[in-house]
């Protein structure tokens, strides 16, 4: 019995393909297994070179590279971190991994090759691959030291990477910069327990995109045990919809509370100030009753005159507040206004005797509103401006001032009229509410809506006054602003 | 008790106005002593001297016609500050005396002991006949 006999059945033996090649690179012994794997017939390897084994496209490469590898032989797998194929005898390619064993052999260095067919198991991971990129979901998986091992088509969509870009990668690499450290905490604590479980509970969590964007995201994590240790599949949604409706609702409500207190007010304002000159005038007609019973025709004239005046007044405040309520409606359309023309038009339509006005344009940019609410913005405080002189006055005056202020125009109604006490700085702005005595022209409700009409602007209001002079100054953006304003 | 005096406190010239020719109508023995404001009112009754300057020596009852929607402060804080200063004592009985029933005033008013009615406007000489007749009882 030769020792080759004895390698022949060692070989045999063996449950693996198996081929001795010798330092020239020709196939010395081969097993059954390795021949039927490759598709030959029992022995018609022995002799060829190891390369019609390998693909033709690396023969070259593989030559010097076998040559290297007899230099200074070690037990070794091949081609670690590369896909390796063999090729069978009709042309096809076959995934496979290879081991390497140095061996002697009849005294000469050989090579004990151990292929395994790798198949299965490619079919295997690629039916994952396929799962994984069917998900509808993004799902990252990162090791121990949260490396990115694994991610699937929708995370590398989601995140704007090829997939292969974020492999090898810190998961930070998807994390806003304000967030790294804290997340190493976080990181360390989930290792810590490793249970399944949604991410940052109570907190608002944000991916970041390749392109510098950021967005709000779910994240569900499950520990995964990997042969090289311990993994985490984070599972991504994106969650950004989600919270722009669930912003959007909290705005509804919010607006809707507001209208809803608003109503209140007016039912409240509405008892009193809608049914005040109705009440006078059943009084005067009562009273004219009695006056003509006593055929005092003089008073039933006076007091008819007096409840003409009243239901003009009403008709007056009904007006007014039906003006407040359409305002609640649409915006309007934006558009660039001169607003020259408007003050001045809105001037020349109140009753102005008496008073001097005086304009002082001091703006630059261009102002983009929607005109019909800037001209009642104007014409309520140029009117309250008129109203509300002092009698007494000599030099009646009212003036109106623009001016820029970064992205905001300035307009300020300025008057020398009889002011308003600073404790009825924020009151004037209620619905009805009036100061001075008496049956003054004054609906209580030019105020509201100017403000009213402004904050729908996007802007602000308020008053200032002492010294003698009173003044509204309206402050509007000079674009239309991106979000709905609340009118509160 | 004999009501001397009728006090109506109440912004609204036309409203006063239809106060005073009830009372006259009614054939009511009684002065009419008018304030065009609710701080007007306060101010007077917390200075005695000037109480009694406006409103003579004329001991309590007084009846006051209080209205609550005016300019500054409104019936409800003129109450307020009544109670606050114990200034109740010098006028006794306040009517409420508004354009509006609206429950929250009627329960925000009848909350004070010496707020003895609510009368819903326009005020006529029947409901005044029997107010005096009450408070007379």
């Amino acid at each position: 019995m030769t020792s080759a006999t004895d390698y022949k059945v060692d070989l045999e033996v063996c449950p693996i393909p198996l081929l001795l090649v010798a330092g020239t690179g020709a196939i010395v012994k081969t097993n059954d297994r390795l021949e039927a794997l490759f598709g030959y017939e029992r022995g018609e390897l022995v002799g060829q070179p190891i390369e019609v084994l390998v693909p033709e496209s690396i023969r070259l490469d593989h030559v010097a590279l076998r040559d290297n590898f007899f230099q200074s032989p070690t037990k070794r797998s091949m081609g670690t971190g590369r896909d390796l194929h063999g090729v069978r005898k009709d042309g096809t390619k076959l995934p496979v991994e290879v081991g390497l064993e140095p061996i002697r052999f009849n005294d000469q260095q050989m090579i004990m090759v151990s292929v395994i067919d790798i198949r299965e198991r490619k079919n295997a991971q690629a039916t994952l691959r396929q799962a994984l990129d069917a998900a509808s979901s993004a799902m990252i998986q990162i090791n121990a030291d949260s490396v990115i091992e694994l991610v699937n088509r929708q995370a590398g969509l989601l995140f704007g990477y090829e997939p292969k870009e974020m492999l090898g990668q810190p998961i930070e690499l998807v994390i806003p910069a304000r967030y790294h450290e804290a997340h190493i905490g976080y990181r360390n604590s989930y290792q810590a327990s490793r249970e399944a479980r949604p991410m940052g509970s109570g907190r608002d969590l944000y991916g970041l995109k390749k392109d510098g964007s950021e967005f709000p995201v779910e994240i569900g994590l499950t520990p995964v045990h990997e042969s090289a240790g311990k993994s985490t599949m984070a599972t991504v949604i994106d969650i950004t919809k989600r919270v722009q409706r669930s912003k959007e609702i909290q705005r509804k409500n919010e607006q809707l509370r507001r209208l809803n207190t608003e109503l209140l007010e007016f039912a409240y304002s509405a008892s009193h100030d809608l049914k005040a000159p109705l009440a006078s005038m059943q009084g005067l007609l009562g009273i004219c009753e009695t006056d003509l019973d006593a055929n005092d025709l003089e008073e039933v004239r006076t007091n008819i005159e007096r409840s003409r005046a009243l239901a003009q007044r009403l008709a007056g405040r009904v007006e007014d507040i039906l003006k407040l309520a359409k305002s609640d409606g649409e915006v309007g359309d934006w558009q660039e206004v001169a607003i020259e023309q408007h003050i001045t038009d809105a001037w020349q339509a109140l009753p102005n005797d008496q008073v001097r006005f005086e304009l002082s344009m001091q703006h630059e940019s261009r102002l983009c509103t929607v005109p019909s609410r800037l001209d009642t913005i104007l014409e309520n405080l140029l009117s309250n401006a008129i109203r509300y002189q002092r009698p007494s006055e000599p030099q009646k005056r009212v003036t109106v001032t623009t001016a820029d202020v970064g992205e905001n125009l300035i307009l300020s109604v300025e008057d020398n009229g009889i002011g308003i006490p600073p404790e009825h700085h924020q009151t004037i702005f209620r619905l009805f509410h009036r100061l001075s005595d008496g049956n003054t022209e004054g609906t209580g409700l030019g105020l509201p809506l100017a403000r009213k009409n402004v904050l729908l602007l996007g802007g602000t209001l308020e008053v200032q006054s002492g010294n003698g002079t009173t003044a509204f100054i309206v402050t509007l953006p000079i674009e239309q602003p991106d979000l709905n304003v609340e009118t509160t | 008790m004999a009501l001397k005096t009728i006090v109506v406190v109440d912004d609204d010239e036309l409203d006063r106005y239809i106060v005073k020719r009830l009372v006259k109508s009614a054939g009511l023995d009684v002065d009419v002593v008018e304030f065009v404001a609710g701080d007007h009112f306060v101010d007077v009754v917390l200075d005695k001297a000037r109480l009694k300057q406006e409103l003579g020596e004329t001991p309590p009852p007084v009846l006051v016609l209080l209205d609550i929607n005016m300019p500054r402060m409104s019936g409800l804080q003129v109450l307020e500050k009544l109670s606050s200063n114990d200034a109740d004592d010098q006028i006794v009985i306040v009517t409420m005396y508004s354009s509006s029933n609206h429950a929250q005033d009627y329960n925000d008013a009848m909350k004070y002991s010496f707020v003895k009615d609510f009368i819903v406007k326009p005020l006529t000489k029947e409901r005044l006949t029997d107010l005096i007749n009450s408070l007379d009882q």
